[in-house]
């Protein structure tokens, strides 16, 4: 979280762009392209398209998470995300950032194409036989991967952040050495009450139904988590939390576990307030007996933070006991 | 099963003076094929078919979903280059293709031709056969991206387009060309596919420009 205590901000890493090493080609995005560095094998370097549109301010807070961060965190952060690690500027203009590259784990082979991520479309669509360098994962397999992909929503809205972007090809998955999830393009990412690097129109068919205006909430991140874990464990890229029995095509999972998520897409189908958290979906992805508590808790949709999960900077208060019980 | 989909067409010319650039051609097919197959949503929203023409038209690729195709029949160069049994084979298989994928239950767009040839029509009469396709009579006429490559008039590449055309400037060998358009065709249905409206529909989009190819102006009607 942002120190509180009348400290400074961390200072922001910033690199000239003159000063790296960019090998030429890359992948291009309709953001920016992202290039390898010839002296640096663990980073990448993304350079926007259009500089003029961005705001420095918001990836300077991007930049700044890391540095806020106990190290249990900051190592949580890294390593399940392509967090933005140094601007990068052309003389006072602000062009891109470095960020990690993505970890060998979550790419695939083919034997045409060559080196391709295991993007999460590959878990919404049925195996083909055209596709046979893509792994399947089992049911277990495909829990664990979206519970995973649940914890990097829980954490990051824990520390005050949103998703924003969330689509079938900003987040990856592996299967070896464990079953995870992995979130990339986290430029997309803003901290809640501040406007984005660089405005994100939803992508088409992960549209938030009950947006309001033009930057994503943790509302709409718990909407399209839905989306994610639906699609991704049903196997179907149209599926919507407003489907009727929304995990019928999992008669495998254990009744209590597709009681739990059921109930869960059911909420996220109704009014903001009753978007379950990414806390809840990644509780009733796990392998735990789920005990019903309570209907799930509001969601903001406002520029008003309510953390989804307890903080380590800013545990539980003690209860105070107002009168004795007899 | 998706809601919209977006048919491509590859109308290739086989005849005998593609032999240099036919290898190349097929490569890049290969590629197209494995390009796409390995981008699930972009597979589920786009259907691609192959014909091929020399001295007639054959279908070498029915409208198919590239994620269920193993085998693509290769093209070979022979014979002539009869442009008006290419274009009335396509709407042959424009207007039976639609009728299908409707029974199945999609919503179709307007069919997207990409059209090459490197010689001049050894037939008469094309231009009927080329209206009756592009005619707005015909509710399924598609939208037409040409590619001249060698021998063929530029004025006949812009007759043939109804949406852009190119003209190999020469700068490159034919080969390279093929490949150079090969991989074009397949930018294009990547990112139709991947470049959705805000109702899911894939929406058509084409390079501006392709390396070894000038970008030729379309007259305006």
């Amino acid at each position: 979280m942002t120190p509180n205590n009348g400290a400074p901000a961390p200072r922001v890493p910033v690199r000239q762009r003159s000063s790296l090493a960019v090998v030429e080609g890359g992948d291009s995005g309709g953001q920016g392209r992202v290039r390898l560095l010839r002296d640096r094998s663990d980073l990448v370097y993304k350079e926007f398209h259009d500089a003029g549109k961005l705001d420095r301010g918001a990836m300077d807070r991007i930049l700044r998470l890391p540095a806020t961060m106990s190290e249990a965190d900051r190592s949580t952060l890294l390593c399940n995300t392509a967090w933005p690690v140094e601007r990068v500027d052309d003389g006072s203009r602000f062009v891109g950032f470095l960020m990690g590259k993505i970890p060998s784990e979550f790419w695939y082979e083919d034997p045409v194409v060559g080196h391709r991520l295991l993007e999460f479309q590959h878990l919404m669509f049925p195996p083909r036989a055209t596709r046979k360098a893509v792994p399947e994962p089992s049911t277990a397999q495909r829990l664990a991967i979206l519970r995973s992909a649940a914890e990097i929503f829980a954490f990051l809205h824990g520390h005050s952040f949103i998703v924003g972007d969330v689509s079938m090809k900003n987040i990856v998955w592996s299967l070896s050495p464990r079953p995870r999830a992995f979130l990339i393009d986290c430029d997309g990412c803003r901290k809640v009450s501040y406007l984005p690097v660089l405005h994100q129109a939803d992508t088409p068919e992960w549209d938030d139904p009950l947006r309001q205006g033009n930057t994503s909430t943790e509302a709409s991140d718990r909407y399209k988590l839905a989306l994610l874990i639906g699609r991704g464990l049903n196997v179907r890229y149209s599926w919507r939390p407003t489907d009727p029995d929304p995990f019928g095509a999992r008669p495998d999972l254990p009744e209590k576990q597709r009681q739990a998520l059921t109930r869960l897409s059911q909420a996220a189908a109704g009014p903001l307030h009753t978007r379950p958290s990414a806390a809840e979906w990644a509780s009733a992805l796990g392998d735990r007996p789920m005990i019903r508590l309570s209907a799930p808790g509001p969601s903001t949709n406002g520029a008003v933070h309510q953390p989804t999960q307890p903080n380590p900077r800013n545990p539980a208060r003690p209860k105070i006991r107002l009168r004795e019980t007899p | 099963m998706s809601e919209q989909v977006l048919p491509f067409y590859l109308v290739c010319d086989e005849s005998g003076s593609m032999t240099a650039g036919i290898d190349d051609m097929n490569d890049g097919l290969g590629k197209l094929h494995a390009e796409i197959a390995n981008n699930p949503v972009v597979a589920d929203k786009t259907r691609f078919a192959v014909i091929g023409f020399s001295d007639d038209a054959e279908v070498l690729l029915p409208l198919s979903d590239l994620a269920d195709v193993e085998e693509i029949p290769g093209l070979t160069a022979k014979g002539g280059t009869c442009f008006g049994a290419a274009f009335k084979r396509l709407k042959q298989e424009i207007q039976k293709d639609v009728g299908q994928l409707k029974a199945d239950g999609h919503s179709v767009l307007r069919p997207v031709v990409f059209f090459l040839s490197d010689g001049q029509a050894t037939d008469r009469g094309w231009e009927s056969a080329h209206a009756d396709l592009v005619s707005p009579s015909f509710p399924a006429y598609p939208k037409i991206v040409a590619f001249g490559l060698e021998q063929v008039d530029e004025n006949t590449i812009k007759r043939v387009a109804t949406f852009k055309a190119f003209m190999a400037d020469g700068g490159v060998s034919p080969a390279v060309a093929l490949r150079e358009f090969a991989s074009s065709l397949t930018k294009s249905i990547v990112r139709s596919g991947s470049t959705l409206a805000g109702t899911g529909a894939p929406t058509l989009q084409v390079e501006d420009s392709v390396p070894g190819f000038t970008s030729l102006p379309l007259d305006q009607i």
